[in-house]
């Protein structure tokens, strides 16, 4: 975190306070839904998490020919799944992985965003993706931890990310 | 479906409501849903038994629950069901968990988009969102969409409706 200003590191935190309190998986949804087998696993992913400093990109980009990002990420667009990332904000920082890392400890075949926590609270999730250009894409769509939260708490998600990549930050619904 | 089996689902369905013992040990979907009790005394074989009685035509050709590998689909919305209880877990018996829980899922207004809950901000960029019963929802999406649904908090529809 030493490549953040003081007024950064400021940022970083008043956007925390924004999006606290910090949720258990799908608790802001109020769906008591067991953890699978496998679903908070973290030990096996630990090497394949990403976790930036600042403009700090992952490498597996959207190549340009995909058109409108934005679009393909509303619409959920196969063409744009391997370039996927989830990810988590909670007190420990901000942290992602290819939504495509397998699991073979879990039914569904994949990771999911309690792989990155372990099971445990955070204070936001959601999915991103990076374009050609190093232009971030995020959007809030996360059942365990994204969805079910206030407006204000994607400000504060947003703010956080803008301390991270600045201008190149896309928000998507 | 014989008036044995009719009376004896009528019997179930209705200790279930009255919440003393039967299936899930009277535990109801709203109860399984939201995890504030704990299934006791459910066994397959119970749950055999009710649907072989339950002899009620699937009305899709498609099985909710293709093989026992399935089941954490179902278990996603109604934890207390298990892996065992698989060669129970029939279309009738899938809708009628459904057709008793408490959530419901929402639509946009061109119906390509299934959502978990309504926000501001899928008002602001989808516009208004209009309610569909779980049971609905199953029956037009099917249960891997419904699941996906609740992973993400929506999903995109693959329907031409």
């Amino acid at each position: 975190m030493s490549d953040f200003s003081k007024k950064e590191l400021e940022q970083l935190k008043n956007a925390i306070r924004r999006m606290e309190p910090s949720a258990l998986p799908f608790e802001r949804i109020k769906f008591s839904r067991v953890l699978e087998e496998g679903e908070a696993d973290i030990e096996p992913f630990i090497s394949s998490f990403f976790l930036p400093s600042k403009q700090d990109y992952p490498s597996c980009r959207v190549p340009i020919s995909i058109g409108n990002l934005k679009e393909a990420i509303r619409d959920d667009d196969k063409a744009i799944a391997e370039y996927k990332y989830i990810w988590v904000i909670d007190y420990d920082g901000f942290r992602m992985i290819l939504d495509k890392t397998p699991n073979p400890n879990a039914r569904r075949g994949n990771v999911c965003h309690t792989n990155l926590t372990g099971g445990k609270s955070a204070l936001m999730g959601g999915e991103l993706w990076v374009d050609s250009n190093q232009t971030v894409y995020i959007n809030f769509l996360s059942g365990r931890y994204g969805r079910g939260s206030t407006n204000e708490q994607k400000k504060g998600a947003i703010e956080y990310f803008e301390v991270y990549y600045g201008s190149s930050l896309e928000i998507c619904y | 479906m014989g008036n044995t089996a009719k009376k004896k689902i009528q019997g179930i369905i209705e200790r279930r409501r009255n919440n003393v013992g039967g299936m899930y040990g009277g535990l109801s979907a709203k109860d399984s849903f939201t995890g504030n009790a704990k299934a006791k005394g459910l066994s397959p074989l119970d749950l055999q038994g009710w649907a072989k009685g339950a002899s009620l035509a699937a009305p899709f050709n498609e099985n909710y629950l293709k093989s026992r590998e399935d089941v954490w689909k179902l278990r996603a919305f109604f934890p207390s069901i298990k892996d065992e209880m698989f060669p129970a877990l029939n279309n009738h018996y899938i809708e009628f968990l459904f057709s008793e829980a408490d959530f419901k899922f929402y639509l946009d207004k061109e119906k390509q988009f299934l959502f978990i809950n309504e926000e501001d901000n899928d008002i602001a960029y989808f516009g208004k969102l209009h309610s569909i019963s779980a049971l609905e929802a199953l029956k037009r999406y099917g249960l891997a969409t419904l699941e996906k649904a609740k992973e993400r908090g929506r999903t995109k529809i693959k329907t031409n409706e």
